[in-house]
């Protein structure tokens, strides 16, 4: 059982990535279906963002005043990894972006059918 | 249809911890992304950026490509929201 | 062509057939608001750049072999580079060709059933266009990313405009295009995990060494069901029939040839 808890982190995001998946594809309201691909994409920036770290007390991956004019070296095992974060950034506004168009999808489809239940909106297309 | 939602589900989950099997631990500062890309992020920053945040220095140098596509992301988002939303008043 | 012997926009034709469509998508809401009718020769003007810049990066191609472009000059697995070989050159051709074709002739059809949201929609076909030729040109896998989603937020868009059924049906377009996309963006984690590389070229080399690790069985895997999503492979291609027909014209005629057609491309490139 030590790979379960020397990877507890990879397990812990992938269950939230689940419930995420869950509500997007099985849920009825599409509110509940933007709410799940929200979940869903969160879970994933919170997994990339778990691998950049390193045991033993690791820093932020800002260099100190000290270190910045040469005076002390920076030591990699130190310093956490700063290239998920950065990938994380750009996969945050594009998170951000489709959400935006998500939501401006349904308020056209509420203007037009006047509810959001998924069910009714097939039945009145047929 | 939801008791096929939840199995397709389960099914991929299974399968994402299948994959983790044989990734590195939690936390190990000799796991390959850690040994081949960011080591030069992390030593030469000041030397070839001249900026001690070395998160900035990778968004806005070494990947700044990356940067002006999200860019345009939010920009396509914002021109589709007034596509799809404006009314002209009758 | 002729016309290019300024050596400066040979050199850096991979880079100008993507940057060029995105400088004139931004600047086209600023001359719709001048004057709406200028915004038809100014997105034509940026298609027939695009794709004189696209044949001349085939053409070089040919002549010399594979282009490697270093944005901001810095060498690939620490920076993003393209990579033009033969397949790429092509399909730079097609993208741009077909969509040049499609604006032209596509015109009228916008014009009688977008009434009043010309100039917007011209920056949308401008910006996915963007989309489609940053997917192909690129060399990096997160770049890949990032150009996908910016032709799946325009497609999304461009498609809830249409006829009576549009918005719900571009809804489910957009429900399993997030799928297919986190999908991909999950697969290239795994790979980033277990080699730390976002280089296609760079990956090509680090991978055959750990064919048989279970990380990479998953990563191809998932990747394969992104791909297929947004590819409409067999059992996932239930967006495709409404979007197709519920969309307006002119968007069909853009969307249907390049979208799944680009997505095919994808999958070659990784396979190989």
């Amino acid at each position: 059982m030590e790979f379960v808890i020397a990877k507890y982190n990879y397990w812990i995001y992938i269950i939230l990535m689940m419930i995420g998946f869950y509500a997007m594809i099985a849920k009825t309201n599409l509110v509940k279906k933007v709410i799940g691909m929200n979940i869903f994409q969160t879970a994933i920036i919170l997994f990339y963002v778990s691998t950049a770290y390193k045991l033993g007390g690791a820093t932020l991956p800002i260099l100190t005043d000290a270190q910045a004019h040469g005076h002390e070296a920076v030591e990699v095992a130190r310093v956490i990894n700063p290239l998920p974060h950065v990938l994380m950034l750009t996969a945050i506004v594009v998170m951000v972006a489709t959400l935006g168009v998500a939501l401006a999808i349904l308020i056209h489809i509420y203007r037009r059918y006047k509810t959001l239940n998924e069910d009714e909106i097939l039945k009145v297309m047929k | 249809m939801k008791f096929l939602s939840f199995l397709i589900t389960l099914l991929t989950g299974a399968v994402l911890v299948y994959g983790t099997i044989d990734m590195p631990a939690y936390g190990d500062p000799d796991s390959p992304a850690s040994r081949h890309v960011s080591p030069r992020y992390i030593e030469k920053t000041e030397e070839e950026t001249a900026t001690p945040n070395m998160v900035t220095s990778v968004l806005a140098d070494y990947r700044g490509y990356d940067t002006m596509g999200e860019t345009t992301v939010i920009f396509t988002a914002g021109i589709s929201c007034i596509f799809l939303l404006r009314r002209r008043k009758k | 062509m002729i016309l290019e012997q300024f050596p400066f926009l040979v050199h850096s034709s991979p880079v100008l057939i993507v940057v060029v469509p995105l400088m004139f998508a931004l600047l086209t809401p600023v001359i719709g608001l001048i004057r709406r009718d200028w915004t038809f020769p100014w997105m034509i003007l940026a298609l027939i750049l695009s794709t004189v810049f696209s044949v001349e990066a085939l053409r070089d191609v040919m002549l010399n072999g594979v282009i490697r472009y270093r944005m901001g000059s810095w060498a690939p697995p620490w920076g993003i580079e393209y990579v033009i070989d033969h397949l790429n050159g092509l399909m730079l051709v097609l993208v741009s060709g077909t969509s040049l074709l499609v604006a032209v002739y596509g015109n009228r059809s916008v014009e009688q059933e977008l009434p009043g949201k010309e100039v917007y929609f011209r920056c949308l076909f401008l910006l996915q266009v963007t989309g489609f030729l940053g997917i192909v040109a690129t060399g990096d896998a997160f770049n890949l990313y990032v150009f996908l989603e910016i032709a799946s937020i325009a497609g999304y868009a461009l498609i809830a405009a249409g006829e009576d059924g549009a918005a719900f049906a571009s809804f489910r377009y957009v429900i399993m295009g997030t799928v297919g996309a986190c999908f991909y963006l999950l697969s290239v984690g795994y790979l980033y995990i277990v080699t730390g590389s976002l280089n296609m070229a760079d990956l090509a080399r680090l991978l055959p060494p750990l064919y048989g690790s279970k990380v990479v069985l998953t990563a191809f895997a998932f990747f394969m069901v992104g791909i297929a999503v947004k590819m409409a492979l067999f059992p996932l291609h239930l967006w495709l029939p409404d979007a197709y027909t519920k969309a307006p014209s002119a968007v069909s005629a853009l969307v249907a040839p390049l979208m799944t057609k680009v997505s095919i491309y994808v999958m070659i490139r990784i396979m190989t």
